[in-house]
Protein backbone atom coordinates (compact mmCIF):
# COMPACT_ATOMS: atom_id res chain seq x y z
CA UNK A 1 0.00 0.00 0.00
CA UNK A 2 0.99 3.63 -0.32
CA UNK A 3 3.02 5.00 2.57
CA UNK A 4 1.15 8.32 2.76
CA UNK A 5 -1.99 6.52 3.65
CA UNK A 6 -0.36 5.14 6.76
CA UNK A 7 1.19 8.46 7.66
CA UNK A 8 -1.84 9.22 9.75
CA UNK A 9 -2.34 5.92 11.45
CA UNK A 10 -5.18 7.27 13.52
CA UNK A 11 -7.58 9.93 12.34
CA UNK A 12 -10.43 11.21 14.46
CA UNK A 13 -12.94 13.68 13.06
CA UNK A 14 -15.73 15.53 14.86
CA UNK A 15 -15.97 12.71 17.36
CA UNK A 16 -18.58 12.88 20.10
CA UNK A 17 -18.07 10.52 23.01
CA UNK A 18 -20.35 9.56 25.85
CA UNK A 19 -22.56 6.84 27.18
CA UNK A 20 -25.58 5.19 25.63
CA UNK A 21 -26.21 3.72 22.22
CA UNK A 22 -28.10 6.25 20.17
CA UNK A 23 -27.32 9.81 19.17
CA UNK A 24 -30.48 11.03 20.85
CA UNK A 25 -30.72 9.24 24.18
CA UNK A 26 -26.97 8.98 24.88
CA UNK A 27 -25.27 11.11 27.52
CA UNK A 28 -22.72 13.27 25.77
CA UNK A 29 -19.45 13.69 27.67
CA UNK A 30 -17.19 15.45 25.18
CA UNK A 31 -17.83 16.55 21.62
CA UNK A 32 -16.03 17.72 18.51
CA UNK A 33 -12.77 15.87 19.03
CA UNK A 34 -10.28 15.99 16.15
CA UNK A 35 -7.00 14.10 16.25
CA UNK A 36 -4.34 12.90 13.85
CA UNK A 37 -1.59 10.57 14.93
CA UNK A 38 1.48 9.27 13.14
CA UNK A 39 3.50 6.13 13.67
CA UNK A 40 5.93 6.24 16.57
CA UNK A 41 4.11 9.08 18.26
CA UNK A 42 3.56 9.10 21.98
CA UNK A 43 0.37 10.95 22.74
CA UNK A 44 -0.90 11.95 26.15
CA UNK A 45 -4.49 12.85 26.82
CA UNK A 46 -4.54 15.38 29.62
CA UNK A 47 -7.48 16.76 31.52
CA UNK A 48 -9.40 16.96 34.74
CA UNK A 49 -11.27 14.06 36.24
CA UNK A 50 -14.60 13.35 34.58
CA UNK A 51 -13.84 15.31 31.43
CA UNK A 52 -14.02 12.17 29.30
CA UNK A 53 -10.43 10.94 28.85
CA UNK A 54 -11.30 7.33 29.58
CA UNK A 55 -14.47 7.60 27.53
CA UNK A 56 -12.47 8.83 24.55
CA UNK A 57 -9.87 6.06 24.93
CA UNK A 58 -12.54 3.39 25.32
CA UNK A 59 -14.33 4.73 22.24
CA UNK A 60 -11.15 4.55 20.17
CA UNK A 61 -10.63 0.99 21.48
CA UNK A 62 -14.18 0.09 20.38
CA UNK A 63 -15.05 -0.76 23.98
CA UNK A 64 -17.96 1.68 23.69
CA UNK A 65 -19.78 3.24 20.79
CA UNK A 66 -19.18 6.79 19.55
CA UNK A 67 -22.14 9.17 19.71
CA UNK A 68 -21.12 10.81 16.46
CA UNK A 69 -18.21 11.57 14.17
CA UNK A 70 -15.62 9.21 12.77
CA UNK A 71 -12.60 7.23 13.86
CA UNK A 72 -10.31 5.84 11.19
CA UNK A 73 -7.35 3.56 11.70
CA UNK A 74 -5.05 2.91 8.73
CA UNK A 75 -7.52 4.84 6.59
CA UNK A 76 -10.48 2.64 7.44
CA UNK A 77 -13.44 3.26 9.70
CA UNK A 78 -12.99 1.25 12.89
CA UNK A 79 -16.55 -0.11 12.64
CA UNK A 80 -15.57 -1.97 9.48
CA UNK A 81 -12.93 -4.16 11.09
CA UNK A 82 -13.79 -7.62 12.34
CA UNK A 83 -13.17 -8.40 16.02
CA UNK A 84 -10.00 -10.31 15.21
CA UNK A 85 -8.67 -7.68 12.80
CA UNK A 86 -9.32 -4.98 15.36
CA UNK A 87 -7.62 -6.94 18.15
CA UNK A 88 -4.52 -6.99 15.91
CA UNK A 89 -4.69 -3.20 15.56
CA UNK A 90 -5.30 -1.94 19.09
CA UNK A 91 -4.38 -3.32 22.47
CA UNK A 92 -5.56 -1.94 25.76
CA UNK A 93 -4.07 -1.50 29.22
CA UNK A 94 -6.36 -0.25 31.97
CA UNK A 95 -6.07 0.55 35.65
CA UNK A 96 -8.09 -2.51 36.58
CA UNK A 97 -6.13 -4.66 38.99
CA UNK A 98 -5.93 -8.23 37.82
CA UNK A 99 -5.60 -10.53 40.79
CA UNK A 100 -5.88 -14.13 39.68
CA UNK A 101 -4.21 -16.79 41.74
CA UNK A 102 -1.94 -19.16 39.84
CA UNK A 103 -1.83 -16.99 36.71
CA UNK A 104 1.85 -16.78 35.86
CA UNK A 105 3.17 -13.61 34.23
CA UNK A 106 4.33 -15.72 31.28
CA UNK A 107 0.78 -17.02 30.72
CA UNK A 108 -0.65 -13.53 31.14
CA UNK A 109 1.67 -12.14 28.45
CA UNK A 110 0.88 -15.16 26.25
CA UNK A 111 -2.77 -14.09 26.29
CA UNK A 112 -1.70 -11.22 24.05
CA UNK A 113 -1.35 -13.79 21.26
CA UNK A 114 -5.10 -14.51 21.49
CA UNK A 115 -6.03 -12.82 18.17
CA UNK A 116 -3.39 -14.86 16.32
CA UNK A 117 -4.02 -18.40 17.55
CA UNK A 118 -6.67 -20.92 16.53
CA UNK A 119 -9.40 -22.23 18.78
CA UNK A 120 -6.96 -24.58 20.50
CA UNK A 121 -4.88 -21.57 21.52
CA UNK A 122 -1.69 -23.37 20.51
CA UNK A 123 1.36 -21.13 20.32
CA UNK A 124 3.96 -21.67 17.61
CA UNK A 125 7.67 -20.73 17.69
CA UNK A 126 6.95 -17.26 16.37
CA UNK A 127 4.39 -16.68 19.13
CA UNK A 128 6.90 -17.85 21.76
CA UNK A 129 9.56 -15.51 20.37
CA UNK A 130 7.20 -12.53 20.46
CA UNK A 131 6.13 -13.40 24.02
CA UNK A 132 9.73 -13.64 25.21
CA UNK A 133 10.69 -10.39 23.43
CA UNK A 134 7.76 -8.61 25.04
CA UNK A 135 8.69 -9.90 28.47
CA UNK A 136 12.26 -8.78 27.90
CA UNK A 137 11.23 -5.30 26.70
CA UNK A 138 9.05 -4.83 29.74
CA UNK A 139 11.97 -5.87 31.94
CA UNK A 140 10.26 -8.69 33.76
CA UNK A 141 12.41 -11.65 32.59
CA UNK A 142 13.20 -12.68 36.15
CA UNK A 143 9.52 -12.67 37.14
CA UNK A 144 7.96 -14.60 34.31
CA UNK A 145 7.30 -17.77 36.28
CA UNK A 146 5.82 -15.86 39.20
CA UNK A 147 2.10 -15.69 39.80
CA UNK A 148 0.39 -12.35 39.14
CA UNK A 149 -0.73 -12.05 42.76
CA UNK A 150 2.82 -12.49 44.05
CA UNK A 151 4.34 -9.43 42.35
CA UNK A 152 4.15 -5.72 43.18
CA UNK A 153 1.65 -3.34 41.56
CA UNK A 154 4.36 -1.84 39.37
CA UNK A 155 5.57 -5.24 38.22
CA UNK A 156 2.02 -6.32 37.45
CA UNK A 157 1.51 -3.20 35.33
CA UNK A 158 4.73 -3.99 33.45
CA UNK A 159 3.31 -7.44 32.77
CA UNK A 160 0.08 -5.89 31.46
CA UNK A 161 2.16 -3.71 29.14
CA UNK A 162 4.14 -6.78 28.02
CA UNK A 163 0.83 -8.48 27.26
CA UNK A 164 -0.17 -5.49 25.10
CA UNK A 165 3.22 -5.67 23.34
CA UNK A 166 2.73 -9.38 22.65
CA UNK A 167 -0.57 -8.50 21.00
CA UNK A 168 1.68 -6.83 18.38
CA UNK A 169 -0.70 -4.00 17.51
CA UNK A 170 -0.30 -0.71 15.67
CA UNK A 171 -1.63 1.19 18.66
CA UNK A 172 -1.52 0.61 22.40
CA UNK A 173 -4.05 2.48 24.47
CA UNK A 174 -3.16 2.94 28.10
CA UNK A 175 -5.91 4.27 30.32
CA UNK A 176 -4.25 5.74 33.42
CA UNK A 177 -1.52 3.11 33.37
CA UNK A 178 0.14 4.45 36.49
CA UNK A 179 -2.84 5.03 38.75
CA UNK A 180 -2.47 3.31 42.13
CA UNK A 181 1.31 3.11 41.69
CA UNK A 182 3.78 4.76 44.03
CA UNK A 183 5.99 7.55 42.72
CA UNK A 184 9.05 5.49 41.71
CA UNK A 185 6.86 2.92 39.95
CA UNK A 186 4.96 5.67 38.11
CA UNK A 187 8.27 7.06 36.93
CA UNK A 188 9.52 3.66 35.82
CA UNK A 189 6.38 2.87 33.85
CA UNK A 190 6.49 6.21 32.03
CA UNK A 191 10.18 5.71 31.28
CA UNK A 192 9.41 2.24 29.97
CA UNK A 193 6.72 3.65 27.68
CA UNK A 194 9.12 6.29 26.35
CA UNK A 195 11.77 3.64 25.69
CA UNK A 196 9.26 1.47 23.91
CA UNK A 197 8.17 4.21 21.52
CA UNK A 198 11.77 4.80 20.46
CA UNK A 199 12.39 1.22 19.35
CA UNK A 200 11.47 0.19 15.81
CA UNK A 201 8.09 -1.30 16.58
CA UNK A 202 4.99 0.02 14.96
CA UNK A 203 3.16 1.21 18.03
CA UNK A 204 2.47 4.53 19.46
CA UNK A 205 0.84 5.10 22.75
CA UNK A 206 -2.05 6.98 24.13
CA UNK A 207 -1.95 7.43 27.84
CA UNK A 208 -4.51 9.23 29.87
CA UNK A 209 -3.52 10.76 33.17
CA UNK A 210 -2.31 14.28 33.77
CA UNK A 211 -0.09 13.41 36.74
CA UNK A 212 1.76 10.82 34.71
CA UNK A 213 2.83 13.36 32.19
CA UNK A 214 4.18 15.64 34.89
CA UNK A 215 6.49 12.83 35.97
CA UNK A 216 7.35 11.90 32.43
CA UNK A 217 9.07 15.24 31.90
CA UNK B 1 11.57 -24.56 33.02
CA UNK B 2 8.35 -24.17 31.10
CA UNK B 3 8.58 -27.66 29.65
CA UNK B 4 9.08 -28.87 33.21
CA UNK B 5 5.88 -27.02 34.15
CA UNK B 6 3.96 -28.70 31.33
CA UNK B 7 5.42 -32.09 32.22
CA UNK B 8 4.33 -31.64 35.83
CA UNK B 9 0.77 -30.90 34.70
CA UNK B 10 0.69 -33.92 32.41
CA UNK B 11 1.97 -36.02 35.29
CA UNK B 12 -0.83 -34.70 37.53
CA UNK B 13 -3.40 -35.53 34.86
CA UNK B 14 -1.94 -39.03 34.51
CA UNK B 15 -2.02 -39.60 38.29
CA UNK B 16 -5.62 -38.34 38.43
CA UNK B 17 -6.49 -40.72 35.59
CA UNK B 18 -5.02 -43.70 37.43
CA UNK B 19 -6.82 -42.65 40.63
CA UNK B 20 -10.08 -42.43 38.71
CA UNK B 21 -9.72 -46.03 37.50
CA UNK B 22 -8.91 -47.23 41.04
CA UNK B 23 -11.84 -45.39 42.63
CA UNK B 24 -14.20 -46.49 39.85
CA UNK B 25 -13.33 -50.14 40.46
CA UNK B 26 -13.50 -49.66 44.25
CA UNK B 27 -17.01 -48.23 43.82
CA UNK B 28 -18.08 -51.44 42.09
CA UNK B 29 -17.08 -53.47 45.15
CA UNK B 30 -19.36 -51.68 47.59
CA UNK B 31 -23.13 -51.80 47.79
CA UNK B 32 -25.96 -52.70 50.13
CA UNK B 33 -26.03 -56.31 48.96
CA UNK B 34 -22.90 -58.32 49.62
CA UNK B 35 -21.14 -59.85 46.64
CA UNK B 36 -17.83 -61.61 47.27
CA UNK B 37 -14.81 -59.72 45.98
CA UNK B 38 -13.56 -62.69 43.99
CA UNK B 39 -16.91 -62.85 42.20
CA UNK B 40 -16.73 -59.14 41.32
CA UNK B 41 -13.24 -59.65 39.92
CA UNK B 42 -14.51 -62.50 37.80
CA UNK B 43 -17.45 -60.45 36.51
CA UNK B 44 -15.12 -57.54 35.75
CA UNK B 45 -12.76 -59.72 33.74
CA UNK B 46 -15.09 -62.25 32.10
CA UNK B 47 -18.32 -60.25 32.09
CA UNK B 48 -20.24 -63.26 33.40
CA UNK B 49 -21.32 -64.84 36.68
CA UNK B 50 -22.87 -68.15 37.67
CA UNK B 51 -25.07 -66.38 40.18
CA UNK B 52 -27.87 -64.65 38.24
CA UNK B 53 -28.82 -62.29 41.10
CA UNK B 54 -25.24 -61.08 41.55
CA UNK B 55 -24.89 -60.57 37.82
CA UNK B 56 -28.09 -58.50 37.75
CA UNK B 57 -26.99 -56.35 40.67
CA UNK B 58 -23.53 -55.86 39.21
CA UNK B 59 -24.43 -55.12 35.60
CA UNK B 60 -27.78 -53.41 36.04
CA UNK B 61 -27.13 -51.42 39.20
CA UNK B 62 -23.51 -51.02 40.22
CA UNK B 63 -21.97 -50.32 36.81
CA UNK B 64 -24.67 -47.81 35.74
CA UNK B 65 -24.38 -46.13 39.15
CA UNK B 66 -20.60 -45.81 38.89
CA UNK B 67 -20.94 -44.43 35.35
CA UNK B 68 -23.54 -41.95 36.61
CA UNK B 69 -21.16 -40.87 39.38
CA UNK B 70 -18.40 -40.24 36.82
CA UNK B 71 -20.74 -38.23 34.57
CA UNK B 72 -22.25 -36.23 37.43
CA UNK B 73 -18.93 -35.48 39.11
CA UNK B 74 -17.33 -34.42 35.82
CA UNK B 75 -20.33 -32.31 34.72
CA UNK B 76 -20.80 -30.50 38.03
CA UNK B 77 -17.09 -29.71 38.46
CA UNK B 78 -16.64 -28.46 34.93
CA UNK B 79 -19.78 -26.31 35.16
CA UNK B 80 -18.47 -24.96 38.48
CA UNK B 81 -15.12 -24.13 36.89
CA UNK B 82 -16.84 -22.30 34.03
CA UNK B 83 -19.03 -20.30 36.38
CA UNK B 84 -16.14 -19.31 38.62
CA UNK B 85 -14.40 -17.90 35.54
CA UNK B 86 -17.46 -16.21 34.02
CA UNK B 87 -18.44 -14.55 37.29
CA UNK B 88 -14.79 -14.08 38.33
CA UNK B 89 -15.98 -15.40 41.65
CA UNK B 90 -14.21 -18.12 43.62
CA UNK B 91 -17.46 -19.11 45.32
CA UNK B 92 -19.57 -19.56 42.21
CA UNK B 93 -20.96 -22.99 41.50
CA UNK B 94 -24.16 -24.53 40.20
CA UNK B 95 -25.50 -25.24 43.69
CA UNK B 96 -24.57 -22.05 45.55
CA UNK B 97 -25.76 -19.71 42.81
CA UNK B 98 -29.14 -21.39 42.67
CA UNK B 99 -28.70 -23.08 39.27
CA UNK B 100 -29.53 -26.47 40.76
CA UNK B 101 -32.54 -24.93 42.51
CA UNK B 102 -33.69 -23.53 39.18
CA UNK B 103 -33.38 -26.97 37.66
CA UNK B 104 -35.29 -28.39 40.66
CA UNK B 105 -38.08 -25.91 40.07
CA UNK B 106 -38.33 -27.01 36.46
CA UNK B 107 -38.50 -30.66 37.50
CA UNK B 108 -40.94 -29.89 40.36
CA UNK B 109 -43.28 -28.06 38.01
CA UNK B 110 -43.20 -31.06 35.72
CA UNK B 111 -43.40 -33.85 38.30
CA UNK B 112 -45.79 -32.22 40.75
CA UNK B 113 -47.69 -29.90 38.49
CA UNK B 114 -48.26 -31.62 35.18
CA UNK B 115 -47.55 -35.33 35.28
CA UNK B 116 -50.78 -36.05 37.13
CA UNK B 117 -52.53 -35.05 33.92
CA UNK B 118 -50.43 -37.28 31.69
CA UNK B 119 -50.92 -41.03 31.63
CA UNK B 120 -48.12 -43.18 32.92
CA UNK B 121 -47.34 -44.75 29.57
CA UNK B 122 -46.83 -41.46 27.78
CA UNK B 123 -44.33 -40.14 30.33
CA UNK B 124 -42.27 -43.29 30.19
CA UNK B 125 -39.96 -42.25 27.37
CA UNK B 126 -41.13 -38.78 26.53
CA UNK B 127 -41.04 -38.03 30.27
CA UNK B 128 -37.27 -38.40 30.48
CA UNK B 129 -36.75 -35.77 27.84
CA UNK B 130 -39.41 -33.55 29.39
CA UNK B 131 -37.67 -33.87 32.75
CA UNK B 132 -34.24 -33.00 31.39
CA UNK B 133 -35.58 -30.08 29.35
CA UNK B 134 -37.53 -28.73 32.30
CA UNK B 135 -34.28 -28.79 34.27
CA UNK B 136 -32.35 -27.03 31.47
CA UNK B 137 -34.94 -24.28 31.25
CA UNK B 138 -35.03 -23.83 35.03
CA UNK B 139 -31.24 -23.73 35.25
CA UNK B 140 -30.97 -21.37 32.28
CA UNK B 141 -33.53 -18.96 33.74
CA UNK B 142 -31.69 -18.62 37.05
CA UNK B 143 -28.37 -18.18 35.20
CA UNK B 144 -29.77 -15.33 33.11
CA UNK B 145 -31.24 -13.67 36.20
CA UNK B 146 -27.86 -13.80 37.92
CA UNK B 147 -26.09 -12.52 34.82
CA UNK B 148 -28.56 -9.63 34.49
CA UNK B 149 -27.78 -8.67 38.07
CA UNK B 150 -24.02 -9.17 37.76
CA UNK B 151 -23.79 -6.64 34.94
CA UNK B 152 -25.20 -3.99 37.28
CA UNK B 153 -23.62 -5.02 40.56
CA UNK B 154 -19.87 -5.54 40.63
CA UNK B 155 -19.50 -6.66 44.24
CA UNK B 156 -18.94 -10.39 44.35
CA UNK B 157 -20.58 -10.97 47.70
CA UNK B 158 -23.74 -9.16 46.59
CA UNK B 159 -24.06 -11.38 43.54
CA UNK B 160 -23.51 -14.42 45.69
CA UNK B 161 -26.17 -13.36 48.21
CA UNK B 162 -28.59 -12.66 45.36
CA UNK B 163 -27.86 -16.12 43.97
CA UNK B 164 -28.69 -17.63 47.35
CA UNK B 165 -31.90 -15.58 47.43
CA UNK B 166 -32.89 -16.77 43.94
CA UNK B 167 -32.24 -20.28 45.17
CA UNK B 168 -34.41 -19.72 48.23
CA UNK B 169 -37.20 -18.21 46.15
CA UNK B 170 -37.25 -21.19 43.81
CA UNK B 171 -37.16 -23.54 46.82
CA UNK B 172 -40.16 -21.68 48.26
CA UNK B 173 -42.11 -22.19 45.04
CA UNK B 174 -41.12 -25.85 45.12
CA UNK B 175 -42.46 -26.09 48.70
CA UNK B 176 -45.79 -24.59 47.64
CA UNK B 177 -45.99 -27.13 44.81
CA UNK B 178 -45.23 -29.91 47.27
CA UNK B 179 -47.97 -28.69 49.60
CA UNK B 180 -50.61 -28.98 46.92
CA UNK B 181 -49.43 -32.16 45.26
CA UNK B 182 -50.57 -35.73 45.53
CA UNK B 183 -48.95 -37.98 48.11
CA UNK B 184 -47.39 -40.47 45.70
CA UNK B 185 -45.96 -37.72 43.52
CA UNK B 186 -44.65 -35.99 46.60
CA UNK B 187 -42.75 -39.02 47.81
CA UNK B 188 -41.14 -39.49 44.39
CA UNK B 189 -40.12 -35.83 44.37
CA UNK B 190 -38.70 -35.81 47.91
CA UNK B 191 -36.58 -38.87 47.18
CA UNK B 192 -35.38 -37.21 43.96
CA UNK B 193 -34.46 -34.04 45.86
CA UNK B 194 -32.16 -35.96 48.22
CA UNK B 195 -29.94 -36.77 45.30
CA UNK B 196 -29.22 -40.24 44.11
CA UNK B 197 -26.85 -41.76 41.61
CA UNK B 198 -28.43 -45.19 41.59
CA UNK B 199 -31.97 -44.56 40.38
CA UNK B 200 -31.23 -44.08 36.72
CA UNK B 201 -32.86 -46.35 34.20
CA UNK B 202 -31.01 -47.50 31.07
CA UNK B 203 -33.10 -45.08 29.01
CA UNK B 204 -32.17 -42.18 31.28
CA UNK B 205 -28.50 -43.10 31.09
CA UNK B 206 -28.79 -43.24 27.31
CA UNK B 207 -30.02 -39.66 27.36
CA UNK B 208 -27.57 -38.47 30.00
CA UNK B 209 -24.38 -39.73 28.33
CA UNK B 210 -24.72 -37.77 25.06
CA UNK B 211 -25.96 -34.63 26.89
CA UNK B 212 -22.96 -34.58 29.21
CA UNK B 213 -20.52 -35.33 26.39
CA UNK B 214 -21.95 -32.42 24.38
CA UNK B 215 -21.76 -30.12 27.42
CA UNK B 216 -18.16 -31.10 28.11
CA UNK B 217 -17.19 -30.69 24.44
CA UNK B 218 -18.56 -27.14 24.60
CA UNK B 219 -16.36 -26.55 27.59
CA UNK B 220 -13.22 -27.82 25.87
CA UNK B 221 -13.96 -25.73 22.80
CA UNK B 222 -14.35 -22.61 24.93
CA UNK B 223 -11.14 -23.06 26.92
CA UNK B 224 -9.41 -20.31 24.97
CA UNK B 225 -12.29 -17.90 25.60
CA UNK B 226 -12.42 -18.86 29.28
CA UNK B 227 -8.72 -18.00 29.56
CA UNK B 228 -9.37 -14.56 28.09
CA UNK B 229 -12.42 -14.02 30.32
CA UNK B 230 -10.19 -14.48 33.37
CA UNK B 231 -8.92 -10.94 32.72
CA UNK B 232 -12.42 -9.49 32.79
CA UNK B 233 -14.73 -8.13 30.15
CA UNK B 234 -12.66 -5.12 29.01
CA UNK B 235 -9.50 -7.09 28.39
CA UNK B 236 -11.35 -10.02 26.84
CA UNK B 237 -13.08 -7.63 24.45
CA UNK B 238 -9.80 -5.95 23.51
CA UNK B 239 -8.40 -9.40 22.69
CA UNK B 240 -11.22 -9.91 20.20
CA UNK B 241 -13.61 -12.04 22.24
CA UNK B 242 -17.28 -11.79 21.31
CA UNK B 243 -18.49 -11.36 24.89
CA UNK B 244 -22.23 -11.73 24.32
CA UNK B 245 -21.97 -14.83 22.16
CA UNK B 246 -19.43 -16.53 24.44
CA UNK B 247 -21.55 -15.86 27.51
CA UNK B 248 -24.63 -17.34 25.86
CA UNK B 249 -22.69 -20.40 24.69
CA UNK B 250 -21.10 -20.92 28.11
CA UNK B 251 -24.48 -20.52 29.79
CA UNK B 252 -25.99 -23.10 27.47
CA UNK B 253 -23.13 -25.45 28.30
CA UNK B 254 -23.51 -24.83 32.07
CA UNK B 255 -27.28 -25.31 31.89
CA UNK B 256 -26.88 -28.57 29.97
CA UNK B 257 -24.25 -29.88 32.38
CA UNK B 258 -25.78 -28.84 35.70
CA UNK B 259 -29.39 -29.17 34.49
CA UNK B 260 -29.05 -32.69 33.06
CA UNK B 261 -27.44 -34.02 36.22
CA UNK B 262 -29.99 -32.30 38.45
CA UNK B 263 -32.83 -33.68 36.34
CA UNK B 264 -31.87 -37.32 36.88
CA UNK B 265 -29.76 -37.36 40.06
CA UNK B 266 -31.37 -34.55 42.04
CA UNK B 267 -29.50 -31.50 43.31
CA UNK B 268 -25.96 -32.52 44.29
CA UNK B 269 -24.14 -29.72 46.07
CA UNK B 270 -20.62 -28.45 46.64
CA UNK B 271 -18.82 -30.66 44.10
CA UNK B 272 -19.09 -27.72 41.69
CA UNK B 273 -17.38 -25.26 44.04
CA UNK B 274 -14.86 -27.44 45.81
CA UNK B 275 -13.35 -29.48 42.98
CA UNK B 276 -12.22 -26.59 40.72
CA UNK B 277 -10.35 -25.09 43.68
CA UNK B 278 -8.66 -28.32 44.57
CA UNK B 279 -7.61 -28.68 40.91
CA UNK B 280 -6.24 -25.11 40.73
CA UNK B 281 -4.21 -25.70 43.87
CA UNK B 282 -2.79 -29.01 42.67
CA UNK B 283 -2.02 -27.76 39.15
CA UNK B 284 -0.85 -24.26 40.14
CA UNK B 285 -2.16 -22.99 36.82
CA UNK B 286 -4.95 -20.72 35.60
CA UNK B 287 -4.97 -22.21 32.10
CA UNK B 288 -8.31 -23.80 31.23
CA UNK B 289 -6.69 -26.19 28.77
CA UNK B 290 -5.36 -27.93 31.88
CA UNK B 291 -8.04 -27.00 34.41
CA UNK B 292 -11.04 -28.32 32.45
CA UNK B 293 -9.70 -31.88 32.00
CA UNK B 294 -8.35 -31.71 35.57
CA UNK B 295 -11.79 -30.75 36.95
CA UNK B 296 -13.45 -33.37 34.83
CA UNK B 297 -11.34 -36.21 36.25
CA UNK B 298 -11.10 -34.86 39.81
CA UNK B 299 -14.88 -34.29 39.93
CA UNK B 300 -15.53 -37.87 38.88
CA UNK B 301 -13.11 -39.11 41.56
CA UNK B 302 -14.70 -36.90 44.22
CA UNK B 303 -18.23 -38.08 43.49
CA UNK B 304 -17.17 -41.73 43.34
CA UNK B 305 -15.56 -41.31 46.77
CA UNK B 306 -18.75 -39.60 48.04
CA UNK B 307 -20.74 -42.53 46.72
CA UNK B 308 -18.49 -45.06 48.47
CA UNK B 309 -18.79 -43.08 51.73
CA UNK B 310 -22.58 -42.81 51.36
CA UNK B 311 -22.84 -46.58 51.15
CA UNK B 312 -21.17 -46.81 54.55
CA UNK B 313 -19.19 -49.96 53.75
CA UNK B 314 -19.95 -52.56 56.42
CA UNK B 315 -23.41 -51.19 57.23
CA UNK B 316 -26.77 -51.86 55.62
CA UNK B 317 -28.00 -48.26 55.49
CA UNK B 318 -27.32 -45.85 52.62
CA UNK B 319 -26.95 -42.10 53.12
CA UNK B 320 -28.28 -39.59 50.58
CA UNK B 321 -25.27 -38.69 48.41
CA UNK B 322 -26.23 -35.02 48.66
CA UNK B 323 -25.42 -35.00 52.39
CA UNK B 324 -22.06 -36.65 51.82
CA UNK B 325 -20.95 -34.18 49.14
CA UNK B 326 -22.02 -31.34 51.44
CA UNK B 327 -20.02 -32.71 54.37
CA UNK B 328 -16.96 -33.26 52.16
CA UNK B 329 -17.33 -29.99 50.21
CA UNK B 330 -18.24 -27.46 52.89
CA UNK B 331 -14.84 -27.60 54.67
CA UNK B 332 -13.21 -26.72 51.33
CA UNK B 333 -15.60 -23.77 50.87
CA UNK B 334 -14.92 -22.52 54.41
CA UNK B 335 -11.22 -22.76 53.68
CA UNK B 336 -11.65 -20.73 50.44
CA UNK B 337 -13.45 -17.99 52.36
CA UNK B 338 -10.77 -17.86 55.05
CA UNK B 339 -7.98 -17.84 52.44
CA UNK B 340 -9.58 -15.06 50.39
CA UNK B 341 -10.54 -12.54 53.03
CA UNK B 342 -10.38 -9.89 50.34
CA UNK B 343 -13.12 -11.53 48.27
CA UNK B 344 -15.82 -9.09 49.29
CA UNK B 345 -13.84 -5.90 48.77
CA UNK B 346 -14.20 -4.60 45.22
CA UNK B 347 -10.97 -3.38 43.65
Amino acid sequence: MIMNMFDNILMIEKLNVGYGDSHISGKLVFSGINLRAKKGENIAVIGRNGIGKSTLLRTIGRLQKPLGGQIQIMGRDIRHYTRQEFARLISFVSTEIIRISNLRLLDLVAMGRYPYTGWTGKLDDNDHNIINDSIHLAGIDNLKYKSINEVSDGERQRAMIARALAQDTEIIILDEPTAFLDLPSKYEIIRLLNELSSIPRPQYYIAGNRQDMAYAK
Amino acid sequence: MDTRFNKRILLILAILGVLLVIVFIADLFVGSSKIPATEIFRMLVTGKSDNQIWATIFFNFRIPKAITAVLAGAALSVSGMQMQTIFRNPLAGPYVLGISSGASLGVALLVLGFTSRITNQSIHYFGNWAQIMAAWIGAGLVLFLILAVSTRVQDIMTILILGILFGSATSAIVSILQYFSHQSMLKAFVIWSMGSLGNLSKEQLNILVPCIIIGLLFSFMFSKILNALLLGETYAKSLGVNIKLSRIMLFISTSILAGSITAFCGPIGFIGIAVPHIVRIIMKSANHYYLIPGSLIAGAIMLLISDIVSLLPGYDTVLPVNSVTALLGIPVVIWIILENKKISSPD
